[in-house]
């Protein structure tokens, strides 16, 4: 195995650190794509492109046996089998419907809104408040606030370009806001 | 560094928790685990070559977008450049040429010509450029002394228009003021003012007309060539860009197409 990496990774450190995670994560990977795609081969296909969007981006993950990793892992994995159900529109597609969200046009979506609004909530509310959000949103939170990286970074890790993230990032913003607001009030 | 809001991050955390049990956990789907053999690692090495072939690709389109847009650019700016110096642009740009305007001085123009300084540069180059001549009949009595190329012009035209070529000398005008870019010959059939551009001289033919006259035509005329070859460049510039927007429509419905 590592002699198809040495291609891909130069580095003696990240090759070591994606060998071991090739041999931790390997199944996790494709059981997470084939919870998406429901389909064996295109699963393993969604896999394929997920080690190597990690293979590129090795050096993004520190700990290997981390939560954060895993959880790493587990958005690579996802957004790599979306990206497998919209290349082929004849695969079931998720039930993340992006467009009707019934947003209102006065949000107020500042970061320090945010912040004002998660302070006087439980944890517990705040996790709630996240789950409510579809998918590709409560990924790009994820790698936004919990694994703390730019939005650049987002977008090279997912392949996407710069500014999909930006929007992507203050509508999920919004998207939260908005769903805190609605708690608090209830 | 952004500050890190610790709820959020605990949130977050939990979720990251969730959806990893529930991955791990869920292996209702997948009874086996899969072959994740030679091949399937043989086509993840495919996948990569594709990704830095059109990695590759990209950067290689990117650069020719760039040299095509400088090539462009260049030659726009070359056309433009060889057009003014060959005196050309004045002929193909929308200026008024008659002289005097500002001294309700109008004459028709016999004929313009536009003269490059490279056919010109023997009777110029005996002439002290740094210094402007204190009058026209200075800077001319100095070309007919030292060089015969100013002369030979001179002639050449004198006897297109049948000018007397004699009288032409004798009877110069004599300006005075700011005389770097402009020099006048006259006789009694014909009148040539004698401009000097960056790159080349404009001769202008005029009727013979009366010398105080001519003098106000003159000192008129004076003052516009910088004003024009300010105009010449704002023109030049608009040439230059209209012709890249041009080319690079051109190439983009090209690219289209194909």
């Amino acid at each position: 195995m590592i002699f198809v990496f040495l291609i891909l990774i130069e580095d003696e450190q990240d090759l070591d650190k994606f060998n071991r995670i090739y041999t931790e994560y390997q199944h996790y990977i494709l059981q997470v794509c084939r919870k998406v795609l429901k389909h064996t081969s295109n699963a393993e296909d969604a896999a394929q492109d997920s080690l190597l969007a990690i293979a590129i981006n090795i050096r993004c993950i520190n700990n290997v046996n981390s939560l954060q990793t895993k959880s790493f892992i587990h958005i690579i994995a996802y957004r790599k089998s979306l990206d497998l159900v919209r290349k082929n529109r004849n695969l079931p597609i998720p039930n993340d419907n992006l467009e009707n969200l019934g947003l209102a046009d006065a949000f107020r979506f500042s970061e320090s809104i945010l912040d004002k609004l998660v302070s006087d909530m439980q944890v517990e509310e705040i996790v709630a408040a996240i789950e409510s959000l579809p998918h590709p949103y409560q990924e790009v939170l994820m790698l936004f606030y919990y694994h703390e990286y730019s939005r650049k970074q987002i977008a090279q890790l997912l392949d996407v370009k710069y500014d999909t993230i930006k929007h992507q990032i203050s509508r999920a913003r919004k998207l939260l806001i908005a769903e805190l607001e609605k708690r608090k009030v209830i | 560094m952004r500050k890190r809001n610790e709820k959020l991050y605990k949130a977050f955390e939990i979720i990251a928790g969730k959806w990893v049990d529930d991955a791990s956990g869920d292996t209702s789907e997948s009874p086996e685990n899969p072959s994740l053999d030679d091949e399937f690692l043989q086509q993840i090495l495919a996948k990569y070559h594709q990704y830095e072939m059109s990695a590759k690709r990209n950067l290689r389109s990117y650069i020719y977008k760039i040299a095509i847009i400088c090539a462009l650019l260049l030659a726009s700016s070359i056309t433009v450049y060889a057009l003014y110096s060959a005196g050309l642009l004045y002929k193909i740009l929308p200026f008024n040429t008659d002289i005097g305007s500002t001294n309700e001085v109008r004459l028709e123009t016999i004929e313009t010509i536009y003269l490059p300084k490279a056919t010109a540069i023997v009777g110029y180059s005996q002439i002290d450029e740094t210094k402007p001549p204190d009058n026209a009949s200075v800077a001319i009595t100095e070309y007919e002394a030292n060089d015969g190329g100013f002369m030979m012009i001179i002639q050449q035209l004198a006897t297109t228009y049948n000018i007397d070529n004699e009288n032409t000398v004798d009877q110069k005008l004599k300006l005075h003021g700011d005389l770097d870019a402009f020099y006048s010959v006259k006789n009694n059939q014909s009148t040539i003012i004698w401009t000097q551009y960056d790159y080349f001289f404009e001769l202008t033919i005029y009727p013979a007309v009366g010398t105080e006259r001519m003098t106000a035509i003159a000192e008129s005329f004076v003052a516009e060539p910088k004003s024009r070859q300010y105009q010449a460049l704002c023109f030049m510039i608009a040439i230059t860009l209209s012709l890249l927007m041009l080319s690079l429509k051109l190439w983009f419905r090209i690219k289209k197409k194909k």
